[in-house]
């Protein structure tokens, strides 16, 4: 027994023998508990959800009462209140909103765990590159909406990857894999685009429409001319962009460059991702919201009609004494 | 078969071997039961890597393998079971380092130089001479260059010739670390 490989193969041998005598091999409850618990990050899309890191789970400690993580979306908890002897340490909420940036949990990430907003942002991203094999390496758009718990007893990293475990299940389901992840960036643009549920006269939601817009207009080979993209290029809001900042050298200046930006702008809703999935069946090329109030947008499948939109928008404006555009 | 039960599938015809492996990188029963566990987490919470049995422990031992090489940051935070040690192998590192007498310490002397080394040059020295993957799959499934994992490999075993000079890495090879490395077989 001297070669390395023998030696080595000993060692592997001597301690897979006690293996036997290990928590794990006595039984698998605890990592079923903490699967379906990251699992059930799928379920607080569009909905207030709190998902249970345990970093106490992992190391032995029994559950009070199994998947006592998921409370339910928006409502007081008709359950009872799990016993929280299991966990260890305590808690803190970390909240992305439909259309926030990754940014906005990097720095509730940074608050908690006292590293920089740009290390918490690495974490994650470093999570996306890992999880993607490098294909993705930039976070934005990773975190599914929703409210997490993370134990501030667990590490960034653990908080970093719960954050952007959701996403999967979604992907799985939905069928977005490497070949359409632009999906996500689509997603992200209607997000950004569209307030409301509101639907056209027709029925089709906004949403699909403007999934349209966007698909049709990348058919035509025309530029997207999209404010979002540059909001979050500039890190500014709206409701309108000047001559200036549509001339700026930006990939995210649609008004510029004639493909899709090169990162999701924001954390899409799975409505948003299902609408970029679905574009609706129509040649419209433009849209414009109409009342900044209610959220109404028109759509229009020629410059004329669009102008005209783009009239009334101005008008809603010059009746409630905003600035003019 | 449901994801649960090619979970406790795996863990019952696979786990020895699987633990065995976490053990000889971490040099302890407890982080290996810890890596162990998290590898299993991280490969069934999103479906796609459990499918089956082989897809899943081949997944396995990948989480197993980055989440060791990630390691060294979440360590410190981790929460420690008191009884952590009760249970380990009589030749763990501690151990090791105080018995440099007799000739079947050798065992002993090979972990504990194995556990100096720097987790990549580890995780590198074990996947190429334990379980004998070709420098092309280290380098694919842990996201490293090639030219880095050869390096790895040997500075992990010069290292390692310094405490076992009577190291012979794989019998049919010579000293030569080129030959070593650009082997494309096993030698089981």
């Amino acid at each position: 027994m001297n070669t390395l490989h023998d030696e080595l193969a000993a060692l592997r041998d001597t301690a897979a023998a006690g293996f036997s005598a290990t928590n794990l091999a006595h039984s698998t409850g605890p990592v079923r508990r903490r699967v379906r618990r990251d699992r059930a990050v799928t379920a607080s899309v569009g909905a207030f959800a709190v998902i249970a890191l345990g970093a106490g789970t992992a190391y032995g400690v029994s559950l009070g009462t199994p998947d006592a993580g998921l409370a339910p979306a928006g409502t007081p908890s008709t359950s009872p209140t799990p016993e929280q002897t299991d966990f260890v340490g305590t808690y803190a909420q970390v909240t992305m909103v439909a259309g926030g940036t990754t940014d906005l949990v990097a720095e509730q990430l940074a608050e908690v765990f006292g590293v920089t907003v740009s290390d918490a942002r690495r974490a994650l991203d470093d999570m996306v590159t890992r999880d993607t094999a490098g294909l993705v390496t930039d976070s934005e758009g990773w975190i599914a909406p929703g409210t997490y718990s993370i134990s501030t007893h667990g590490s960034l990293e653990e908080a970093a990857d719960l954050l952007t475990a959701g996403r999967w299940p979604q992907f799985a389901e939905l069928g977005i894999d490497e070949t359409n992840i632009e999906t996500l960036t689509i997603a992200s643009l209607i997000e950004a685009e569209v307030r409301t549920d509101g639907v056209t006269a027709d029925g089709t939601s906004y949403r699909a429409m403007v999934s349209a817009v966007i698909t049709n207009r990348l058919a035509a080979d025309m530029l997207l001319e999209l404010d979002s993209p540059l909001f979050y290029a500039l890190d500014t809001g709206g409701p309108f962009t000047s001559d200036d900042q549509r001339s700026i050298d930006s990939p995210y200046n649609t008004y510029l460059n004639r493909v899709l930006p090169p990162t999701p702008i924001g954390n899409p809703s799975v409505e948003a991702i299902e609408a970029a999935l679905n574009p609706a069946d129509t040649d419209a090329l433009y849209f414009v919201l109409l009342n900044p109030d209610t959220g109404e947008m028109a759509f229009a499948s020629n410059f004329e009609e669009h102008l005209a939109n783009v009239e009334k928008l101005q008008a809603w404006y010059a009746e409630n004494g905003a600035d003019q555009p | 078969m449901s994801w649960s039960a090619i979970l406790d599938e795996l863990v019952r015809t696979r786990g020895p071997a699987l633990f065995g492996y976490a053990y000889v990188l971490t040099g302890s029963r407890a982080d290996a039961e810890d890596l162990l566990h998290d590898a299993l987490v991280r490969t069934f919470r999103r479906g796609r890597q459990a499918r089956d049995l082989n897809s899943a422990h081949s997944y396995v031992k990948k989480a197993i393998t980055t989440a060791f090489i990630d390691g060294h940051r979440r360590a410190s935070v981790r929460p420690r079971r008191s009884d952590a040690d009760i249970h380990d192998l009589p030749s763990t590192a501690i151990t090791a380092r105080d018995d440099h007498s007799a000739a079947a310490s050798g065992m002993a002397d090979l972990q504990a130089a194995l556990l100096d080394l720097p987790r990549r040059e580890r995780a590198c020295v074990v996947l190429r001479h334990l379980e004998d993957w070709p420098v092309a799959r280290i380098a694919a499934e842990l996201g490293i260059a090639e030219g880095s994992v050869k390096r790895y490999i040997s500075d992990g075993l010069a290292r390692l010739r310094t405490t076992r000079p009577d190291l012979n890495p794989i019998p049919d090879d010579g000293p030569e670390t080129v030959s070593l490395v650009t082997r494309s077989g096993g030698t089981r």
